[in-house]
């Protein structure tokens, strides 16, 4: 694969961007509120991929990763009254430590036995959630988050505001991504996920690739869910699921394309965006993502994007696949 | 406190040797044909429904049950066609992917047809046999034996059949084993069907004791790969022992420590057990493809 070069696919993501940005001011707040849960929902997924997609692991703890930060959040803007922009950087770099932590733990171990153990530390996650009521408000969930305080200057709805925030995310999310798996550290990732013998015997330090790339999507999912708790007001541990939000991770990063950037952003507005915005019932949904998963994962097993790229490749091209 | 401790062991073997029963299908499945079953808890729960809804229609429930097993015998060998076999060469990784989306499709199709509420199966023995020291349900027992029953049947065709002896070639080494001409859809159909049918007997008689509900094997299979891990993947007696030492530190956990941490406490197992030895407590070496 030819990668574009960096200015140009960070223009045409300030493009999409700006396109996106200015639909909210036009939208209605249901379809505005659509956005945002689809922007938040693809900050996930870019940052999940940084880990599937690019150093080929599956992390089944990602779920509870986000909803530290969501917790995070909560508890530091409401009980210790710090303002939304003193709380995100420091929700990140909390998850940020949590998630090296668990990398450091977890890649002890792979492929299988790599996926159950994360499972474990996502289930403890989202168990904790529930049994600790004096810090996350239990089963009730917690309720009362303030949200981000709006600047002044920026005349818009609040609805509006949100997803500005949450599009804004996605965007530094895909930028520092696209500098991630470009860099040096992304190569050595990617050298994991062909071979790793290999890659050990080439003199790639294995283990600093790959726990860089676990605390990266860690950092970002963190952010997402510290996102998502302030302008929600209200988290329950049933945001935070390993077999709800961890495999719907997984759904939006397969079906979008494994290893290529865009592709999740893509999976994430297909699934998560659309049925929200048709107002499909939860249980056809999940339905539509289970089948969806399993079709692509038989029949295109490299996602929308590969079939987008191969398309174009074929229309401008004007000939054979090479 | 201490003096509820031989009840607390009952409870405990019995509370195990049901992980025992759902653990001894996903480590078969995954020590044949190295397919990490995540829809193994949807054969446990269909098994649980398609009993309680023959026991509905007026079946006697061991009749019941016998048709459930049946049925999702059928089906286990479906799922194999329809999600693992179009995949039989993809990376490891692949096959985890559509295990878990098999497990999400059957728990939401399982929703749309008996909704979320929970149900239960009416008991089919409600006798409790009492010692001076502890008292043990009947279908405790019959759950205990059932396990010895379902082993002792693995063992023998596994042992001393033809079809056992493909499937523990078709273990060892798959390319020789259809070298040998051993036919790999009957060994994958065989391995499936069995496999299934362990995880529906445990469906359908803990139903009998717990409500079901569509998402209730979600559990189960992860504390079954919980029983996998301290048992070693692909060992029937490492599944058994597994699933018994898990059942029994759970009990206590709840009992002597706090009953909400029960769950926290299995998973923290599987954690500590998957760092100090990552290939589990009795695995072989690193089974990866």
């Amino acid at each position: 694969m030819i990668a574009m070069p960096l200015h140009k696919s960070v223009a045409i993501a300030a493009i999409a961007f700006a396109l996106a940005a200015a639909s909210t001011l036009t939208l209605n707040d249901y379809f505005v509120y659509v956005v945002t849960i689809g922007a938040i929902f693809a900050t996930l997924a870019v940052a999940f991929d940084v880990l599937l997609g690019f150093t080929g692991y599956l992390s089944l703890a990602h779920g509870a990763l986000y909803g530290l930060g969501a917790y995070a959040c909560a508890l530091l803007t409401s009980r210790y009254g710090l303002s939304f922009w003193v709380a995100l950087p420091l929700c990140g770099a909390l998850t940020g430590a949590a998630g090296a932590l668990i990398a450091l733990l977890a890649f002890r171990t792979r492929g299988l036995y790599f996926a159950v153990l994360t499972l474990g530390i996502g289930l403890i996650g989202h168990q904790l959630f529930l049994v600790l009521p004096n810090l996350t408000g239990g089963v009730g969930g917690f309720v009362g988050i303030p949200g981000p305080e709006q600047p002044g200057w920026l005349a818009v709805r609040a609805t509006t505001y949100y997803a500005l925030l949450a599009l804004t995310l996605l965007l530094v999310t895909f930028i520092c991504a696209l500098l991630f798996v470009r860099s040096r550290l992304g190569a050595e990732c990617l050298a994991v996920r062909e071979d790793l013998t290999l890659a050990q015997a080439l003199g790639i330090r294995v283990s600093s690739a790959r726990l860089a790339a676990f605390t990266f999507s860690a950092v970002f999912a963190g952010l997402a869910g510290a996102l998502f708790a302030s302008i929600s007001s209200f988290i329950a541990p049933e945001s935070f699921t390993v077999l709800g939000t961890g495999f719907q991770l997984v759904a939006l990063v397969v079906v979008g394309g494994m290893g290529t950037l865009w592709g999740p952003i893509l999976g994430a507005a297909l699934l998560t965006a659309l049925p929200e915005g048709l107002r499909v019932a939860a249980t056809l949904s999940l339905l539509a993502y289970g089948v969806l998963l399993l079709i692509f994962i038989i029949f295109a097993p490299q996602g929308i994007a590969s079939l987008i790229s191969r398309t174009a490749r074929r229309i401008g091209g004007g000939g054979r696949e090479p | 406190m201490l003096e509820l401790l031989p009840q607390q062991l009952v409870n405990g073997l019995a509370l195990g040797s049901t992980y025992a029963l759902v653990a001894l299908g996903l480590t078969l499945i995954f020590g044949v044909l190295l397919i990490p079953n995540f829809a193994h808890g949807e054969f446990y729960m269909l098994g649980a429904f398609i009993t309680y809804a023959l026991v509905a229609a007026g079946l006697n429930f061991w009749l019941a049950m016998l048709v459930s097993v049946v049925c999702i015998m059928a089906m286990g060998g479906l799922v194999d066609r329809l999600v693992f076999r179009p995949i039989e060469t993809a990376p490891a990784l692949s096959l985890m992917i559509s295990a878990l989306a098999a497990s999400i499709i059957l728990q939401q199709v399982a929703t749309m047809i008996w909704g979320t509420e929970p149900r239960t199966i009416p008991a089919p023995l409600t006798g409790v046999i009492r010692t001076p020291f502890f008292a043990v349900t009947q279908l405790q027992l019959v759950v205990m034996a059932s396990v010895a029953a379902a082993f002792g049947a693995v063992w023998l065709v596994l042992n001393r059949s033809r079809l056992g002896l493909a499937i523990r070639a078709t273990a060892q080494n798959r390319d020789a084993a259809m070298l040998m001409g051993i036919s790999m859809p009957q060994v994958r159909f065989a391995t499936f069907a069995m496999g299934a049918a362990l995880g529906a007997i445990a469906g359908a008689l803990l139903g009998a004791t717990f409500p079901i509900y569509p998402s209730m094997g979600v559990n189960p299979v992860l504390k079954a790969f919980v029983v996998l891990v301290l048992g070693g993947i692909g060992s029937l007696w490492g599944a058994i022992f597994g699933g018994l030492v898990l059942g029994v530190a759970e009990v206590l956990v709840a009992g002597y420590i706090a009953s909400e941490l029960q769950d926290i406490g299995a998973f923290a197992i599987l954690v500590l057990v998957l760092l100090v030895r990552p290939q589990g407590l009795f695995g072989r070496a690193q089974v990866e493809r």
